[in-house]
């Protein structure tokens, strides 16, 4: 089984570059569905010991909105997609057609759309790296808290604690050029998926094993 | 000037007369506080599981992650500072199931959510060594924080959206 803490550079780069796939994909579709023009950081490949993401990934008491979808098929993994609180209501107009800033409350409907945006935003990112790699991820229905940034990261990490020390984290954030609104996409695969993966970039990069 | 002592995901700290426990961000962690009235000694762990005897733990040395271990460890602590098991009282807090899926972990049938398992963990194994748990703030679907008070043996719970209680 790969351990996590073993990833060398070549592969380090090699998830680097499915980051940039699977965002660039949800991006598109954000930027599609929004009608705006939407940017993306460089992805950032993190192994980190369990116990230490929150301070690492900077959980922090600041509310967030966190979007939790399990992945099912051939690369079993997490997401998790966070929007800080202050940016929920705009961020929820924009999706909705409203104009910005025109209503004021976070109502059911507001929240639905949320959950709908984490399916689309992880839809599009599982699709383009299936595709890539030629392998099934199926996306669960999507589970949305609001809460501290802390209380959010710590929950995904029980989840996958169960199997793992250490935490390997795929995180992209995605921006609305204009208002600067700003999301955070984690894609963390569990121990199982990682091998699978590891062993899909190979087949891709035409890389074979001595 | 009392000090405030951060408790980490999956660690445990001692305090002692004004000093101040604080841990952040419990979802379906649980908070564990042990105290003696006696010589005003408190201890908090952070509990990620349940329990430490699945195979894929075997290696682990890390005993406050787990309901268990934490227990134990926090138990023969105090033993080795002279206090007996007799006159401590625990307080419980966490244990939420924050990202509920439909059909799932939401507590109809058969699945329980970690969070749940966790506070039942913690208390079989205070049970075992007969420690009264006087104060408790579980289950729900939100991340609390938590000052614990060694001087009193309060605990001040705040959560994102609904404000702040005692313990």
């Amino acid at each position: 089984m790969t351990d996590p803490t073993q990833i060398n550079a070549f592969y380090r780069d090699a998830l680097r570059e499915l980051g940039n796939i699977g965002a660039g994909n949800a991006a598109t579709a954000l930027s599609q569905l929004v009608g705006r023009t939407i940017s993306m950081s460089v992805p950032e490949v993190m192994v980190i010991p369990i116990e230490k993401v929150p301070e690492v990934v900077g959980g922090s008491e600041d509310v967030a909105a966190g979007i939790y979808l399990e992945v099912f098929g051939d690369l079993p993994s997490k997401i998790l997609v966070t929007f800080p609180h202050r940016n929920l209501v705009q961020l929820t107009d924009m999706l909705l057609g409203h104009t910005l800033g025109s209503t004021a409350m976070l109502s059911e409907m507001k929240m639905s759309a949320l959950k709908e945006l984490g399916t689309i935003l992880s839809g599009a990112y599982l699709n383009a790296l299936a595709k890539f790699l030629d392998k099934r991820m199926i996306p669960s229905v999507p589970a949305l808290a609001i809460d501290t940034m802390t209380a959010i990261l710590q929950t995904i990490l029980v989840e996958i604690s169960t199997d793992t020390q250490f935490a390997l984290m795929l995180r992209t954030e995605i921006i609305e050029t204009e208002t600067k609104i700003s999301g955070t996409f984690f894609l963390i695969p569990e121990t199982s998926a990682l091998d699978l993966m590891v062993e899909a970039i190979q087949k891709a990069a035409g890389v074979v094993d001595a | 000037m009392p000090e405030r002592i951060k408790v980490g995901m999956a660690s445990w700290k001692v305090a002692r007369s004004r000093d101040i426990l604080v841990t952040f961000g419990l979802g379906s962690c649980v908070g564990l506080g042990l105290w003696d009235p006696e010589t005003h000694i408190a201890a908090m762990a952070h509990i990620m599981l349940p329990d430490s005897k699945q195979p894929r733990f075997r290696q682990e040395l890390n005993p406050a992650k787990f309901a268990d271990t934490a227990v134990k460890t926090m138990l023969d602590h105090f033993l080795q500072t002279g206090i007996p098991f007799s006159r401590l009282q625990a307080k419980l807090v966490g244990g939420a199931n924050m990202f509920a899926f439909p059909g799932r972990n939401g507590g109809t049938e058969g699945n329980i959510s970690i969070g749940q398992r966790n506070v039942q963990a913690v208390k079989d194994k205070l049970r075992e060594f007969s420690i009264p748990v006087v104060g408790e703030d579980t289950g729900g679907s939100q991340g609390r924080s938590v000052e614990y008070y060694a001087d009193s043996g309060l605990m001040k719970i705040r959560t994102a959206l609904t404000g702040e209680r005692e313990l």
